[in-house]
Order: structure tokens, then sequence, then C-alpha cells
């Protein structure tokens, strides 16, 4: 895979000094005309009911961060897209997907509605998820009921929204980070389903990690 | 079953005419096609019905598995939360649970083995130092069974090198040799006398070096996959008027005392390209 380390072509030719072709500007045109209907299609609202029953309300682009929701929408093959909003609210059935847990996801996906796709064979993937969380996503993430977020996690996961699992994936790494296994497994509530001779076992295996920088 | 999130309910399956089915209901409701539908059941896998079924199973033990317990995400969710962790704390948290050891080093794909990692495990040991770090390493490396990128930084202990061309020795036995290999050398880097045997090895895959790199020269050229290069100099690739690497897309070089050289670069340019950044 030549993916990871290859560079964007228009920066090549930036600097080799050639010209943009024809090509280069369609593709900027083709851009920007998507960029325009994705946020025509924002304005369009359409309803989201939780496993609970509560329906909420959120932009049509930003509904369809969520790969389900979109393959679900797409299922409709509806042309006249401002019919969609007049539907029946769409079903999440997964008992993760609580009243809670479904405002929140809205507010996520309205906040980020306009963020670029996450594209696993880009090259920035590996940049992207060394990145820190935006202060807005770490204000975001930052809940005190552990229910409730892995709620938000799962409901994420279940709902296809590959940002959003991210962000919570990132948070809770922060929080092991450092931490000793018992720690862990306390703070995350994880049975322990090894043997202490097991256990030792492994930490022998791994004792480097222990000695001194 | 990858990319999977359309659930329906399985009432039941038929046959008709000798063609088999499944009858299925949709639970998204009226709008998405119910009553039951059929459909074909030996027309593949269709929606994955085949493959991947869940169904309910009754415990008789009460459920351990409450709401804010980690214990309720599935592999794959944990797998992806995991794979946000450093290398260090993967090995802190191995025996967490045992759906951690399973899942915690499955998304580790690059590792950075340097002088420092070395004397970690040197620390640590207590027995015969010249087995044990090299052993060591080989175990640490061992548990990443997908690991596909190693980038090493110049050692300043030749000794350093010996241990890591062992470790990926141990790798190699194990079929786990990665796939891309980026070797740093230093100012202080051992001569290239010891690298030799790791070159040999590591050749096929070797995919980006940089620093000194006159001394490994007139390996360049066996390196096939070698895409990635930073030299002091243009001349560090050139044997006589030959360049030794081709198809590179990256390569940097000091431009500090560059005389320009059209014919040199002339033929460098020709045999490289793929070349999509020169700096």
């Amino acid at each position: 895979m030549n993916g990871e380390y290859s560079l964007d072509t228009t920066e090549g030719m930036a600097a080799s000094g050639d010209p943009p072709t024809n090509n280069a500007v369609d593709d900027y045109d083709a851009e920007e005309a998507l960029e325009r209907q994705r946020e025509e299609e924002n304005k369009i609202k359409i309803k989201l009911k939780s496993f609970e029953g509560g329906v909420y309300e959120c932009g049509l682009t930003a509904a369809k961060m969520s790969v389900m929701v979109a393959n679900m929408l797409d299922a409709l093959q509806e042309t006249d897209l401002t019919k969609i909003a007049t539907r029946e609210p769409i079903p999440l059935q997964n008992d993760a997907v609580t009243n809670k847990a479904l405002e929140k996801i809205v507010e996520w996906v309205d906040h980020h509605w306009d963020d670029p796709p996450i594209d696993p064979d880009f090259d920035d993937e590996k940049e992207r998820r060394n990145e820190e969380l935006s202060h807005w996503d770490k204000q975001f993430i930052d809940i005190a009921d552990q229910g409730e977020l892995f709620d938000i996690i799962a409901a994420a996961n279940f709902m296809d929204i590959k940002g959003l699992v991210e962000v919570g994936a990132k948070h809770i790494c922060n929080k092991i980070k450092g931490k000793s296994c018992t720690e862990v497994r306390e703070m995350l509530k994880i049975h322990n389903d090894f043997t202490p001779e097991e256990e030792a076992a492994i930490h022998k295996e791994n004792e480097w990690i222990y000695a001194k920088d | 079953m990858e990319g999977l999130n359309y659930a329906v309910t399985d009432v039941g399956y038929g046959s008709d005419g000798g063609e088999d089915y499944w009858i299925i209901k949709n639970s998204w409701g009226a709008q998405w096609g119910d009553p039951p539908i059929k459909i074909a059941r030996n027309v593949g896998n269709v929606c994955g019905i085949a493959t991947t079924p869940s169904y309910p199973i009754a415990e008789s033990v009460p459920q351990m598995k409450t709401k804010d317990s980690l214990d309720r995400f599935g592999d794959d969710l944990l797998e992806v939360l995991l794979s946000y962790l450093p290398l260090e704390d993967r090995y802190r948290c191995e025996y967490v649970s045992k759906q951690w050891q399973r899942l915690i080093y499955e998304t580790l794909y690059s590792i950075t083995i340097d002088d420092k990692l070395i004397e970690k495990m040197m620390e640590t040991n207590i027995f015969g130092r010249e087995y044990c770090e090299s052993y060591k390493l080989i175990q640490i490396m061992r548990k990443c069974v997908n690991i596909e990128t190693i980038h090493c930084r110049g050692f300043a202990d030749n000794k350093n090198v010996i241990h890591m061309f062992e470790a990926i020795q141990g790798l190699a036995d194990n079929c786990l040799l990665p796939k891309r290999f980026h070797y740093k050398f230093t100012q202080t880097d051992a001569s290239y006398d010891h690298m030799r045997p790791l070159f040999e090895m590591l050749r096929t895959v070797i995919t980006g070096i940089s620093g000194n790199i006159s001394q490994c020269k007139p390996y360049l050229k066996y390196c096939p996959k070698l895409s990635q290069l930073k030299a002091g100099k243009l001349s560090d690739v050139f044997s006589g008027n030959e360049s030794v690497v081709k198809n590179l897309n990256k390569f940097e070089f000091n431009f500090r005392g560059f005389v320009y050289n059209h014919e040199l670069f002339a033929a460098f340019v020709a045999k490289n390209q793929s070349l999509k950044s020169l700096v």
C-alpha cells in the first residue's frame, strides 16, 4: 500500500510549478457545489426516534453522518428530499439509544455536520488518530455518569458514526493512560476473569514497562 | 461480517417449488416493508443472513453486565476503543480481562525501536544480559501479531543494533516480518558492517531510510520497495553516473553547498518518475 506516505497531487503540482490543469478546476467546482448541496440539505430537518420513544429533530446532512441512518434513507428511494421531513420518525432499535444518548448524539452531529468525511485510506488518517480532541469535543464528552457515556459510545457505534466513536475512544484512552491494571478495572468496572497466577505471569512478561525512564 | 447494521427478525423459512427462502420481519416500521417478506435462501448470503445471525440466549446466571461497566461492549467496539492506546499502556493493561488480552494488540500496527526501548528492557533483567535483552524484545514483539511498520532510530550502542536484529529475526521466525521498515541513521550510529545482516534480511521490506546513508549506498539498489529517502547530498545516491535508487516518491537532501549538476539531476529524475515530493 503506497497510500500512507504519498502526497496530495495538487501539492505535487504546486511544487513542480506546473499550472493547474482544467481537471483540477473542475474538481474544485464540483467540491464547491457539493458543499453547497450539503448546506442546503442540512436545512431539511428529519426526526429520529430513540429506543425509549423520544423524538429528536436533526439536520439531514448531520443525520447522514450516521451511516446507518444514511442507508435507511437511501432505502426509502425518495427523490424529493423535503418529503423525508414529513415522514414518521426513523426508529433506532438498540437499547443503547436512550433519550439522553440520542439528545447528545444529535447535539454532536449538529455541531460536526460540515466536518470533512473520514477516509481511512487517506494519508492524514494517522495524524488525525493522534490528534488531541478539540476543546468543544472534550467538553461534550466529559460526562460524569459512566453509564450514560457508554450509552453514547455504544449508540454511536450502532448508528455507525465513526467520528463520534473516535471521540469516545480517545476520551476513554486518555483516562486509561498511565493507570495500573487494577485501577483501570476499577474505573471501568471490568470483571477480572484471570486467576492470580495468570495475572502474575503476564505481569512478569511485561515487566519492562515498569522500568524507570 | 463487516458493514452490517440492518437488523431483521427471522421468523421462519419455507420452500416454494424447490426454492428455499427465509421469511423475515423488518423492524424499522411500516414504511420499510411490512408485512413479512420472503428472501431467497440459496442465493449466496443475502444481507449476511446465514453468517451473521444474532439470537437471544436465555441465561440462568444473573447478568453481570451493568450499564456502567465496559464489559457491555462487544469485541468489535472494544477493539476500536483500545486502538487509541499508546504502546506502553497496551502492555500494562493486557491483563485487565481476557477480552482485553485478546484485543489489545490487534490494532498495534507500528512500533519504534530505539536505544530507549532497549535500555528499558536491560534494566529489568537480572540474568545474563546478552541473552535476556533479545529474548525480551522478541517476546514483546511477538504479541503484536499485526505489526506492519517498524521504525528504527539510530543506535548509539552497536550492541543494540544486534539486539534489534535478533528481535526482528525472532519475528521473522514467527512469520511476522513487517511490511515496512524505516531506518534512521544518526551521527553516532553503528558502522554499516553491523547493519549488513539486517539489511540483507530486510531489504525487501525497507521502505524508508534517512540520515547518513553514504555507508549503505551499495545496498540501496537491492531495496525494491524503498520509496522515501533522506540523504545528505545528491551524490550519496549515485554510483558513478548512475542513480542507485529508482521509483522513489519522496526524496530529501541538503541544499547547502549543492552544486547543480544537470547530468546527475536529469539521471535521477529519469529513474524516479514517481517522485511526488522533493525537499
